[in-house]
């Protein structure tokens, strides 16, 4: 996929990390536009790039290693079956992937059902093969680094409630009674944070 | 602004983050398909939190890989919800008269150029004009053949002997190209012909904007954008193009305040790339 605005955008707030993440963004997408098509291949190299991120935020939201490892199966299945679904118009597609991801993480949590079955036991067969090691390059090294500098941006209020109600799956309900604050303080918060975080990582929709 | 929307406003960072329970999001929900800030917000914060995720990785069970790749083996990924057709070269059906003396559309052809008057607003039309392209790049291009709707709405308008003859002239230009795309779900398209200069948009069933905005039609070549005039009425609307289209690359709408403006700056809706 041709992005021709790669160059202009690195002049702007991001640097030259604009670039890389294009680059990143525009391979995802062909991989998940080949799996669309039924390419097994595709989509295995699409859970390698994003795997370590996408079990990272399911595991927060439910702590769970085992559930989390449930869910992040239903997920993949569920991305691998809209594949076709995706629109670009509705922004990059580890965002639409994250999008999937935690909104069935939070609706895991919250229903009141749980569910035990339990098909595999991760936990045993961890520990016989070797882990993939793609999350630790250098690049990923570094956008983590560019992330946390963004939260470090924020005020200790705005990071706690993006925090709480992202990585914690707490509604804002809930996140108001944690921190103690009034409903509306928590709202404008959350909503404050996310705008210092995105125009801290130079994000466009 | 009421206090009530102020208040939906402020839900946008919660709503995105999935922090709101049912109620709140269906409220929320009801708000955001009318208001366009709050879309291209809740676009923005999905991006952001997708870059969050960095903060999370951990590595997964191994075993999880051939799990998952074993059971997507067995299942099947879906068709696209749009699918693509070629464009149709207007040399089928033609349900109306062969020989309409052709009319011309009375056009004043109005040329906006995107002066920017600051710096703000030359970033802003910078990104802008990268989300355009970019969407281009990107976006299917929904190209469908003549398809039942632009015919019907041709046969709807046989008393509007003006409209029908301008636009059954520009279908049966030799090289005619219809692109039908979405507007906010509403079946719209474009009819071009190049060799004509000219390029009609129609719309079915199209919905106001919203109060105080209207929509706004656009040619782009390279970067630079072109009005090609708001699209006024609703229902069944016919807008021809204001300005010549000749090196048009890519035709698009945006929502704008009332009266339009000199350059977009919303998101661009029913892209199509020539």
């Amino acid at each position: 996929m041709i992005r021709p605005a790669a160059a202009e955008g690195a002049g702007e707030t991001a640097g030259a990390d604009v670039g890389g993440r294009q680059r990143q963004s525009a391979r995802l997408a062909e991989l998940l536009d080949r799996s669309a098509r039924g390419q097994e291949a595709a989509f295995a190299d699409l859970y390698d790039l994003t795997s370590a991120r996408i079990y990272g935020v399911v595991l927060k939201v439910l702590r769970a290693p085992d559930l989390a490892a449930e869910v992040t199966q239903e997920v993949y299945v569920e991305i691998w079956r809209q594949a076709s679904r995706f629109s670009a118009e509705r922004g990059n597609v580890m965002a639409w992937m994250a999008t999937i991801a935690h909104r069935r993480a939070v609706d895991r949590v919250r229903s009141a059902v749980s569910e035990t079955r339990r098909d595999t036991d991760w936990g045993r067969l961890d520990a016989d093969t070797p882990h993939d090691q793609v999350w630790e390059t250098l690049e990923h090294r570094l956008d983590t680094e560019r992330v946390r500098k963004g939260m470090d941006s924020l005020t200790v209020i705005q990071r706690e409630a993006v925090t709480l109600a992202y990585f914690g799956g707490y509604t804002h309900r809930e996140v108001a009674g944690l921190l103690k604050l009034p409903l509306g303080t928590v709202k404008t918060r959350i909503r404050d944070g996310l705008i210092g975080l995105r125009d801290a990582l130079g994000v466009e929709a | 602004m009421s206090e009530r929307d102020h208040g939906l406003h402020a839900m946008v960072g919660a709503y995105v983050a999935d922090a709101l329970d049912d109620d709140d999001r269906e409220m929320f929900e009801e708000h955001l398909s009318g208001c366009e800030s709050c879309r291209r917000e809740s676009a923005e914060f999905a991006e952001t939190l997708g870059e969050l995720t960095w903060l999370a990785q951990t590595p997964p069970p191994p075993a999880l890989r051939s799990s998952i790749l074993a059971e997507i083996a067995t299942v099947r990924p879906l068709p696209p919800e749009h699918p693509v057709e070629e464009p149709m070269e207007t040399t089928v059906q033609r349900p109306w008269p062969a020989e309409v003396p052709p009319v011309a559309p009375d056009g004043d052809p109005t040329h906006y150029t995107s002066g920017a008057t600051d710096e703000l607003t030359a970033r802003r039309q910078r990104r802008l004009r990268r989300a355009m392209i970019g969407l281009v790049a990107a976006a299917l291009v929904l190209v469908v053949g003549l398809g039942g709707w632009v015919v019907t709405l041709v046969n709807d308008q046989r008393n509007q002997q003006v409209a029908e003859q301008q636009i059954t002239d520009l279908l049966t230009a030799p090289d005619a190209k219809i692109y039908a795309s979405q507007l906010d779900g509403a079946n719209v398209s474009y009819v071009i012909s190049e060799e004509r200069n000219k390029a009609v948009f129609l719309g079915d069933d199209l919905q106001s904007p919203g109060s105080d905005k209207v929509y706004q039609l656009w040619t782009i070549q390279g970067q630079d954008p072109t009005s090609q005039g708001l699209v006024t009425g609703s229902g069944s609307v016919t807008h021809w193009f204001d300005a010549p289209v000749d090196g048009a690359q890519v035709m698009a709408v945006t929502v704008e305040p009332a009266g339009g403006s000199p350059s977009p700056t919303t998101t661009p809706l029913a892209v199509v790339e020539l």
